[in-house]
């Protein structure tokens, strides 16, 4: 079987690593197509000179007279779809989208009030109708043609560029079926809108399924929750350090216990660096009157998307007791980083951060997870929806505090040990691995995409139909938009720091009681 | 974002001028809309609005809204200002009787029917015909003018100012908005707002009040729920925070006639609304003044300035008793607003030289309290009514900001006391009426942090759909009836009586001319009918009378000669004309 596996860049195909391995391990061949060159690389050029059934080739881009709509098509409907009242509580990602929204789309929306109720989703309705409408790229369509997959896997098909919509809508127009890997556990969420119904959406959990079904409206028979498969390698790994020699490596005592602290990406992560929280975060911790808490050793472990935050070495004080390891901050993506990493939050006795992947890494290990909610983080924390999986108090494991005292007295717990990891062990249960524990997401996410490649129906685009009105539709909508743009002289919204910057001063303001 | 800042008239502009200048230098695009027309304002406010849109040339601009008449406009005018008298009978605003009239008079009459109830029902009657007034506001459809002028200016935001006078038309635009699901925004204009106008009739997304005391009023009293009251401190008065007196103590005493050693008394007048003729209780201020013990008092320097809206009565000041009542002024004359340089420049500096501030209730009091003066008060009968019956007198007397009196006798002490001891402080007042977030944190920042804040809003809609609207609009068909009948006949009515009566006194004139020129012809003989009766003898001719007598009478002179030879000059060349 040949199975094409289309890939925004390559750092994307990380998380889809152990189900490229288990394809290839079955004998299929594998053709792993790259919208984008560079972003970590190297793994797929080493998969693709040591297996012979892989191969890595890049995708064409759209260049005809119909990209700069579609792209426009793919915001307004986004944006429409963040208006649902199911947003409300998310302002970030309405108003992230709304800066990338025509004028012209703008005006319409206010002007035949299409922000509420039926009109919003009628409106998606159209929008989507005239998007499938719109006949697939000939080079795109070329490049399949050439390759003849059997299965077209894409991931993570929600984000800020549109290449991977216009694979989708080639394979539909060959009649290739489509399954649609989500890659993380925020994407449903945050991402945008699912469009052009693939024939298999493969999930991680039944939180995540649900999410397809009302917010993007798919089929509940098309959506199967596989497992988190980016996190099997965690259920088999094994510490390659003890406990001594890990901690001689960091210049830590080992008579004193460990708190690892895990940075986010978090949004506005120039705004709002995760530094000066570190920092508070380590004073507090050292003027805590319990020693346990106060003199334990602390190991920061920064974002690999933010390393150069902690570059500067006086940032924490010259702490004696507090290193950030690794440096620089690396991606896991290589057997001995991968168990770095395993053997930091092996070795911890507690772990915190403010909302990161890792925290479910932690989960899994079974390391009890810390955070406090800051206000000043709270478009990345309690105003996502992500964040709330993993706080749910009856579902969720994470401790959370919504003052440093409350923060002080859960870490005093832990290092107590008097805390149970039966919570933790039921979100994995629930969150990573919802068949089984011990059945890898990986080989069920192989079985998915060969079930779905025997599939003999692939669903088509709908707009094919009245196709002719609806290109001319567009075609006038575009023309108009273009003039819109050309006649606005001043900006209709903020950007998105001005508006983290109002968040924060509106915040910050305290009333003075006289 | 694009703000469409609705205002009744352009004297609205200089409360928000602060914010509206903000709002262009963050890049917004302002439409200020004002109801009324800048023709109908005085002429320093009409420069001064050409100068805020010339400043923010790029940015803002100031339109005319247009008219809204519809079907329902009259009929909606007389509930609102039904539900706004009933809320003037009941508690706490029942001692509010001038709020009352003022909403009584805008009833037609068949609908004052409340002064016809015994007082002890009048209470639970007037409750219940609000909230009759309530559902049939959620009914009555919203005007298609507001939703055209909506159309037409295309905003992400509406911000109303303000909205709450006695039967406003202003509900439409939050109707209005409401139906089209734009972010409304309800500016509350100034601290008594809230407590002597009328009721919030529809529910914005937003209102914007000053400190904790509005938006308690706003939750208690207009019944907003509080996740919707933003509290901003008062905009109004920023810029007197930062403001320096631009001439000394001496010059500006000099400039006024006035010596500089004597301590200066600072009166600030009331609206009309407040005191209609306040002259006379400023007499019998300033008589007590000068009959003072204090020497200090007796000689005081007092300057009057007259209030800046009230055109109306402003020739009081003109009375000649004021300057036999030792160094009085009234400055500036005419009472001008402070919206240009010269005339904030002279009302800063009047309230920075002053010792102390006297007055019966109004908003100046507030700018002296910024500059740590100290204000006082007298309850005298007269007067009493635009201070106890107005809630909003409560809170100038909160932590002891106002000097209340209630003699002349007591009012003299405190004032001897304010200008010969220590002055005491004002700040706690000011920063809980006018920066509730700290004095150093002025209200204009949060102000446009918040409307900013507005533009994704998830506005509710109208909680009646328009279609039960419509079904259920004939059942207002009645009032609607009277009011035509009662209203716009009855003005009509007295537009036609009123031109009857001047094309009648015309008539009247000209018939009564063209009768006594007949009969003069007649008596001289000129005409055919005064021949055949003077020749058969019915009628005697006449001599003709004197002309110069009549035009003695009507200009009597000291000197009669040349008068009498001027005026029969005058008459002469009259006749000939």
């Amino acid at each position: 079987m040949r199975i094409y596996i289309s890939l925004q860049n390559a750092w994307y195909g990380k998380n889809l690593e152990p189900v490229i391995l288990s394809l290839l391990h079955r004998g299929h061949e594998v053709i792993v197509g790259l919208c984008e060159q560079g972003h970590e690389q190297d793994w797929l050029d080493k998969l693709e000179s040591s297996a012979r059934n892989a191969m890595v080739t890049s995708v064409p881009d759209r260049r005809d007279r119909w990209t700069r709509a579609v792209e426009q098509l793919r915001h307004v409907i986004d944006y429409l779809h963040f208006l649902g009242p199911a947003f409300d509580s998310v302002p970030y990602s309405r108003l992230r989208r709304r800066g990338e929204v025509p004028e012209l789309a703008c005006r319409l929306i206010r002007r035949h009030q299409l922000r509420y109720g039926w009109r919003r989703r009628a409106a998606i309705w159209w929008l989507k109708w005239v998007d499938e409408s719109v006949p697939p790229d000939a080079g795109v369509v070329d490049h399949f043609r050439e390759h003849r997959p059997d299965v077209l896997v894409v991931c993570p098909l929600l984000g800020p560029e549109i290449g991977q919509y216009e694979h989708v809508r080639a394979a539909k127009y060959l009649g290739i079926p489509t399954v649609y890997a989500v890659h993380s556990w925020d994407n449903l969420s945050s991402k945008g809108l699912v469009r052009m119904k693939p024939e298999c959406i493969a999930v991680w959990n039944e939180i995540q399924k649900r999410e397809a079904v009302e917010l993007h409206h798919q089929p509940k028979g098309r959506i199967v929750a596989t497992g988190a498969y980016p996190f099997d390698a965690w259920f088999e790994t094994k510490p390659s350090l003890n406990r001594t020699d890990f901690l001689k490596i960091l210049g830590l005592p080992e008579d004193r216990p460990l708190i690892l602290y895990l940075c986010s990406a978090l949004y506005f992560a120039k705004s709002q660096p995760e530094g000066d929280f570190v920092r508070d975060w380590l004073v507090r911790l050292r003027a805590c009157d319990d020693l346990r808490i106060s003199e334990a050793g602390v190991m920061i472990r920064p974002h690999p998307k933010r390393a150069g935050e902690f570059a500067d070495r006086n940032l924490l004080g010259n702490d004696p007791l507090a290193v950030v390891w690794p440096s620089r901050g690396e991606m896991p993506n290589s057997a001995k980083r991968h168990g770095a990493f395993f053997d930091s939050l092996y070795h911890a006795d507690a772990v915190v951060g403010l909302n990161t992947s890792a925290m479910i890494e932690a989960a899994i290990v079974g390391r009890p997870v810390h955070t406090i909610l800051e206000t000043r983080y709270d478009v990345s924390q309690q105003s996502t929806f992500h964040f709330s999986y993993l706080s749910d108090p009856k579902e969720g494991f994470l401790r959370v505090a919504t003052s440093w005292e409350m923060h002080l007295a859960q870490l005093r717990e832990t290092l107590s040990g008097s805390e149970s990891a039966t919570q933790a062990a039921q979100f994995v249960d629930a969150f990573v691995r919802p068949h089984c524990r011990e059945r890898k997401a990986s080989v069920l996410m192989s079985d998915e995409i060969e079930r779905t490649a025997r599939r003999a129906r692939v669903l088509g685009l709908s707009g094919a139909l009245l196709r002719r009105f609806t290109l001319s539709w567009l075609e006038r909508m575009q023309s108009r938009a273009v003039a819109a743009d050309a006649e606005v002289r001043w900006k209709r919204c903020q950007t998105l720091e001005q508006w983290q910057e109002r968040r924060q001063f509106l915040d910050s303001l305290e009333r003075v009681a006289v | 974002m694009k703000i469409l800042f609705v205002m009744r008239n352009a004297h609205y502009l200089r409360n928000y001028e602060s914010v509206l200048n903000g709002l262009c230098r963050r890049h917004h695009r302002v439409v200020v809309g004002l109801e009324f027309d800048t023709e109908t304002v005085p002429a320093e406010l009409r420069r001064f609005a050409t100068k805020l849109a010339r400043r923010n040339q790029s940015y803002m601009e100031i339109v005319s809204l247009p008219e809204r008449r519809s079907f329902w406009s009259g009929t909606a005018r007389q509930l609102r200002a039904l539900r706004d008298y009933c809320r003037y009978l009941q508690p706490p605003h029942q001692e509010s009787r001038r709020c009352a009239e003022r909403a009584k008079s805008v009833l037609i009459w068949p609908l004052r029917f409340m002064t016809l109830i015994p007082r002890r029902l009048r209470g639970t009657t007037a409750r219940l015909v609000g909230k009759l007034t309530a559902w049939a506001e959620q009914v009555l459809p919203a005007s298609r003018g507001a939703k055209e002028a909506l159309r037409l200016h295309d905003p992400d935001v509406v911000l109303v100012t303000p909205l709450i006078d006695i039967g406003s038309d202003q509900v439409d635009y939050v109707k209005a908005c409401q139906a089209m699901r734009i972010p409304c925004g309800h500016c509350v204009a100034s601290w008594d707002n809230l407590t002597n106008k009328g009721l919030i009739k529809a529910l914005p997304d937003r209102v914007f009040v000053w400190n904790g005391a509005q938006e308690r009023e706003a939750v208690e009293l207009h019944g907003i729920p509080p996740e919707r009251v933003r509290v901003t401190g008062a905009q109004i008065f920023d810029q007197w925070f930062d403001y320096k007196p631009r001439r000394s103590r001496e010059v500006f005493c000099q400039q006024l006639g006035l010596d500089p050693a004597r301590p200066i008394l600072l009166y600030t007048a009331s609206s009309v609304f407040i005191c209609r003729r306040e002259i006379d209780f400023v007499l019998r201020w300033l008589a007590a003044l000068r009959a003072s013990a204090d020497g200090q008092l007796r000689d005081a320097n007092v300057i009057i300035r007259p209030h800046p809206k009230a055109a109306k009565t402003i020739d009081q000041w003109n009375d000649q008793r004021l300057g036999e009542l030792g160094p009085v002024v009234v400055f500036p004359r005419r009472g001008h607003m402070p919206v240009s340089a010269r005339t904030r420049d002279d009302y800063f500096d009047s309230l920075f030289h002053c010792a102390a501030v006297v007055g019966i209730n109004t908003s100046a009091m507030l700018e002296a309290g910024i500059l740590g003066r100290r204000c006082f008060t007298i309850l005298l009968d007269g007067v009493r009514e635009g201070q106890q019956g107005m809630v909003h007198f409560q809170h100038l007397t909160r932590d002891g900001f106002l000097g209340v009196a209630n003699s002349l006798e007591e009012h003299l002490r405190q004032l001897s006391q304010e200008i010969e001891g220590d002055p005491s402080s004002t700040a706690d007042f000011v920063r809980t009426f006018l920066r509730p977030y700290g004095l150093d944190q002025a209200g204009t920042p949060i102000f446009i942090a918040q409307i900013e804040d507005m533009e994704e809003l998830a506005v509710e809609g109208r909680t009646v759909p328009a279609w039960l609207g419509w079904m259920l609009c004939p059942l207002l068909l009645p009032i609607m009836l009277l009011n035509a009948l009662f209203d716009d006949l009855g003005r009509r009515g007295r537009q036609a009586v009123r031109l009857a009566r001047r094309v009648a006194s015309k008539s009247h004139k000209h018939g009564v001319r063209a009768v006594r020129r007949i009969w003069r012809l007649m008596r001289q003989g000129r005409s055919a009918l005064g021949y055949v009766l003077r020749s058969i003898g019915l009628l005697s001719p006449v001599a003709q009378a004197p002309q110069q007598s009549s035009l003695q009478v009507e200009s009597p002179s000291v000197d009669p000669a040349p008068v009498e030879t001027t005026s029969v000059a005058e008459a002469k060349r009259r006749q000939v004309a």
